[in-house]
């Protein structure tokens, strides 16, 4: 069990016995180093994975911020500088 | 330069980040200076706005998943030509001499900086990062595209590396947001088989559209909040193999 979150509520009590007996493991993710940016931009190209992004002005961040929050955001949220990308 | 400055935090909907013009950055030796085109949003974003985690630097412009344009070289910078594009993600520095450095954990590096964090990040017209904390990005990517790999995707792929999945198992992902829908797209292409557990209902439709490049049929238990997603042997292909060794060894 991974988790991959810099903050979280208290996780709550877990049943030893049926969920972490058997040297099951619960770890969590801190940041990620260059060699893993490296790979997953190698492998984004050779899939090709394709991400789902709604776009955002500089204008409207606490909006888009506030969207995030509720889960209202499908895929990623993108907040878009200056010219419009390509 | 425009940008959106928190200079103190506050819950989200009392909107605590503000424009505010501030002055552009001057790239030191071995930085870069990048035009931001595109800045990808992280639940981390939030946690930093609302002060829910420490904040070493106040104010702060946020954002760490960016897509610029090389605009200016420090006066040692080498690797990337002005006009180059570039993308920034979370970690912007590493002290290389540390234990965990030493190791090939920079991510744990006792004296790691961060973007949007210790120094202004992607929500604003130019940021500027050490080179060597800088990438190439695939140029079949738009800007904005591109964006969101950088920590949703980066951090997800991490993430799954340290679960230690191999290609054909079972993979169980629990919320279904910006990290998920590219994580569930490398999962896949490994042949794994995936479940999908969220409150959203529009997560679990994109989730569900996401399982089926090749449109198989989905079994979705009545009542149940997992949907199986995917089978083993239905992939694009590949399988992480030995290359998807648990980082620590």
């Amino acid at each position: 069990m991974i988790l991959a979150g810099i903050t979280m509520t208290p996780i709550p009590e877990i049943d030893y016995a049926r969920l972490l007996y058997h040297e099951r493991k619960i770890r969590s993710v801190a940041n990620a180093t260059r060699r893993d940016a490296e790979e997953l931009l190698a492998l984004a190209e050779a899939i090709p994975l394709r991400t789902e992004i709604e776009l955002f002005s500089l204008e409207q961040i606490n909006h888009a911020l506030q969207k995030l929050k509720r889960s209202e955001i499908r895929g990623a949220g993108v907040i878009e500088i200056g010219t419009a990308g390509r | 330069m425009l940008a959106a400055l928190l200079r103190s935090p506050k819950p989200i909907d009392e909107n605590p980040l503000v424009l505010t013009d501030i002055p552009k950055p001057i790239p030191q030796d071995h930085e870069v200076l990048i035009r931001v085109r595109a800045c990808g949003m992280c639940h981390t974003d939030l946690h930093i706005a609302e002060g829910e985690i420490p904040l070493p630097k106040l104010p702060v412009v946020p954002g760490h998943q960016i897509v610029g344009i090389v605009e200016a070289l420090g006066r040692g910078a080498k690797r990337f030509q002005e006009g180059d594009r570039v993308g920034v993600a979370w970690l912007r520095r590493s002290c290389g001499r540390c234990r965990y450095c030493n190791k090939g954990k920079e991510n744990l590096c006792e004296g790691a900086e961060f973007t949007g964090l210790q120094a202004d990040g992607g929500y604003g017209e130019s940021c500027t990062v050490d080179e060597a904390f800088a990438y190439p990005l695939p140029s079949d990517f738009s800007d904005h595209q591109a964006a969101p790999l950088l920590c949703a995707g980066v951090i997800g792929y991490r993430a799954l590396r340290l679960s230690e999945i191999h290609g054909g198992e079972r993979l169980g992902l629990f919320g279904f947001g910006a990290s998920a829908h590219i994580v569930i797209q490398i999962a896949r292409h490994w042949n794994c088989e995936v479940y999908v557990f969220t409150r959203s209902p529009d997560h679990q439709q994109h989730a569900r559209q996401l399982e089926a490049p090749g449109g198989h049929h989905l079994r979705a238990r009545r009542r149940a909040r997992s949907r199986r997603l995917a089978r083993p042997g239905k992939g694009r292909g590949g399988d992480p193999g030995r290359h998807y060794d648990d980082p620590d060894s």
